[in-house]
């Protein structure tokens, strides 16, 4: 039986200029477009909605021209859009 | 150090070998060939590299791309190839290159007299890039120095970070005359300054002292230098706003104004008691010398002021010269550029130009015939 | 440091000037992820790489990557690296530039730079129009498009560069699309560590210019259509590749042998040490 692995999916918010190129690349639709986040550039940060549903391919962490997608191995599916970055 | 018979060509590349040039690019263009093809042969023995380019556009990108690289780069041209040169002088200057361009200037405009000689380029010289900026000139006389202008503009080129050109004309390049050479050893040697923090607090662009000349972290010693050529903070990344902008140009400007009298270089030949001061470089100096020793033999109080640096020129020693003078008088083989110069300089006095327009070596009768109205 | 890629590049620069959708990111981080993965292979030092960009959209890459750079004049990136190259031949010299900056002004620097096969890797971004400026006419842009300059359409055929480095003479030659960005990578990874002169194209998307001029503005709907005409082609000759935007654009490694770079070919003549 092949194990289930979970990944958490980073969004570097400030960086996100709403393309959708991740909506529309992602296999499993994890993202969506939302109007709940905008950045000082005065884009509305795509949303990571559905991180249980990811595979770990990394097409979208690939396809993100914004060096704005972080796709990582985590213990419990877990997505969060980042405001803030240290260092 | 050597007595050594050679023309003013061979003499600028035997300067550039001692000065430690590593790197020469350059394009087949008269009257400079002998300096490519003369180093073709020895710079290799000197642990340089030597390259044909396609064109002298490439030639120029090529040595400032070697000065980042970390070595002292030159290449030789005349006024058809430095017009092409025009755009990336101005590069050299915005990233503050060390480079050495030797101009050697023919009979234009345009082709013109591709085997004649001239001085048409003297406001080229140092304004043929767009934008306002400064950069040094200098204009040897002899072959001896075309040998120490050499070593000298390496120099300032190294000390300033600044493109210097080496402004010679065809009769320099292909008259020979002894020289005294010198080695390495004996003549004082200028490297650029390196940066003393570590990477992380290093600004490629910020000047640490007071000559706001900053100091050079070259490609693969781990400093992440970025060579910008858009208008740049101290980091040397893009910034259009007017502060950035307002500094970033003072700065490049003040490095060679505030630093002018450790530039500037000139000459007089019986200027203390003139009444006439003439006024001329490179070779056309030689004939006006002649000139001068015989008007002083019929009695007329001639003079001569030469300078050895174009640009920035010695306005100090100049007014100095010009002190007795009841008439000066610009001797230049075009209609008037070191002219207005001196015109600005010495602006509430009597200057004339005496324009020599020939593509041959000009000869004392050339002159002589020209000052009678003046005398 | 969040992105693995963070500390290859300037982060305080980020979010970057490119329009949203511009498959010059997707470019960059193929390249900077090639980088990373050759430095954990022990095969690359990228203190020692420099990376040169000429004017253009493509040509700001330099002002984001925290790597030796050079923003250098419009066209002469190549005439720059060369120097480069030659003065610190232990350098690994990469210009990543856009289409009319190299085939176009640049053009006489790309050809002589292929024919001596230069020991540089070139990543040519194809967005077939000259962006930063507006949209005016590329040496790349297809027939009969709407460019500013050519309101009635373009009348001129497009160039192929990969014609001109298979026939001028290179060690590599690949083209792809940014639909692709693993092969693309990895295709990066294999030519930074060859010899001689190594010629990568991406071809691009420029929603906000190119893709508005021929009624594709939306990032995602041009992504579509080139996945649509993008065809990878295995074993044929650069010669044999096909470009042509409304039918098919061939993509792969059409190249790669391997022939004495011009640092071994005048280290025979003069002695240079190679790096």
């Amino acid at each position: 039986m092949p194990i289930k692995r979970h990944y958490k999916v980073l969004v570097i918010g400030e960086r996100c200029k709403d393309c959708g190129i991740c909506v529309y690349i992602c296999p499993t639709n994890v993202f969506e477009k939302s109007r709940s986040k905008m950045n000082r550039k005065g884009y509305w940060i795509v949303s990571p909605s559905h991180p249980e549903l990811c595979v770990g391919c990394k097409m979208c962490e690939y396809m993100c021209p914004e060096f704005a997608i972080v796709v990582k191995y985590s213990p419990k599916p877990y997505s969060e859009v980042v405001l803030q970055i240290e260092g | 150090m050597r007595v050594k018979f050679q023309p003013g060509n061979i003499a600028v590349s035997e300067g550039a070998i001692v000065a430690g040039l590593k790197f020469f690019a350059g394009y087949p263009i008269t009257p400079v060939n002998e300096i490519f093809e003369y180093l073709s042969h020895e710079l290799p023995k000197h642990g340089g590299i030597i390259y044909q380019a396609e064109d002298e556009i490439a030639a120029i990108n090529a040595i400032i791309g070697a000065s980042w690289a970390g070595v002292k780069a030159m290449t030789a041209t005349s006024g058809p190839g430095f017009s092409l040169m025009a755009e990336s002088i101005g590069y050299a200057v915005m990233v503050e290159a060390p480079i050495v361009v030797v101009y050697s200037m023919r009979a234009g405009p345009s082709t013109g007299v591709a085997t004649g000689t001239g001085q048409g380029d003297v406001i080229q010289s140092k304004w043929a890039s767009h934008g306002h900026y400064e950069l040094i000139v200098l204009a040897p006389n002899s072959v001896q120095e075309c040998f120490d202008l050499t070593i000298e503009a390496f120099n300032l080129a190294e000390r300033f970070r600044v493109p210097v050109i080496v402004l010679i004309d065809a009769v320099l390049s292909h008259m020979a005359e002894k020289y005294v050479w010198k080695s390495p050893k004996e003549v004082k040697l200028i490297t650029r300054k390196k940066p003393k923090v570590p990477p992380e607090q290093y600004k490629p662009f910020n000047p640490d002292t007071e000559d706001l000349v900053p100091p050079m972290a070259c490609y693969g010693e781990g400093y992440a230098v970025l060579a910008e050529s858009l208008s740049h903070d101290e980091r040397g990344y893009y910034d259009p706003s007017r502060e950035t902008y307002a500094k970033l140009v003072k700065r490049l400007t003040m490095k060679i104004i505030r630093n002018k009298h450790k530039i500037v270089m000139s000459e007089t030949y019986m200027a203390s008691d003139a009444e006439i001061l003439f006024i001329a470089f490179g070779s056309v100096s030689r004939v006006v010398h002649a000139i001068v020793r015989e008007l002083r033999k019929k009695g007329i109080k001639a003079g001569l002021f030469r300078p050895i640096t174009l640009w920035p020129l010695d306005d100090v020693k100049l007014k100095e010269a010009a002190e007795s003078a009841r008439k000066i008088v610009v001797a230049e083989m075009n209609y008037g550029q070191l002219y207005r110069e001196v015109l600005t300089i010495l602006r509430d006095r009597e200057v004339h130009l005496l324009p020599i327009i020939t593509p041959d070596p000009p000869i004392i009768d050339d002159i002589y015939s020209a000052i009678g109205e003046l005398l | 440091m969040i992105h693995e890629l963070d500390d290859l590049l300037r982060v305080e620069r980020l979010p970057h000037v490119w329009c949203p959708g511009c498959g010059i990111g997707i470019a960059l981080s193929a390249f900077l992820r090639a980088v990373k993965t050759l430095t954990r292979r022990g095969k690359v030092d990228p203190q020692k790489i420099v990376f040169i960009s000429g004017i253009g959209c493509t040509g700001r890459a330099a002002g984001y990557v925290k790597l030796d750079a050079a923003h250098t004049p419009h066209g002469r990136a190549l005439a720059y690296a060369v120097g480069v190259k030659l003065a610190k031949p232990e350098l690994k010299v990469v210009v990543f530039t856009g289409d009319g900056d190299l085939v176009g002004i640049g053009g006489n620097h790309f050809l002589h730079a292929a024919r001596r096969n230069f020991d540089l890797l070139v990543i040519m971004v194809n967005n077939m129009i000259y962006a930063l400026t507006g949209g005016q006419l590329a040496p790349t842009t297809p027939q009969g498009v709407y460019t500013t300059t050519t309101p009635y359409g373009n009348p001129e055929p497009p160039l192929d560069s990969v014609k001109i480095a298979a026939v001028a003479g290179a060690t590599y030659i690949a083209r792809w699309p940014i639909t692709l960005p693993l092969m693309l990578q990895k295709s990066i990874e294999r030519a930074l560590v060859k010899k001689g002169f190594r010629f990568i194209e991406v071809i691009s998307t420029c929603p906000e210019i190119f893709g508005r001029h021929i009624g594709y503005r939306d990032p995602v709907e041009l992504l579509k259509y080139l996945r649509k005409i993008v065809k990878i082609r295995k074993n044929i000759s650069p010669l044999e590749a096909e470009y042509d935007w409304f039918k098919v654009i061939d993509c792969g490694v059409f190249l790669d042998v391997e022939k004495p770079g011009y640092i071994e070919l005048y280290s025979k003549f003069f002695k240079i040490k190679e790096g």
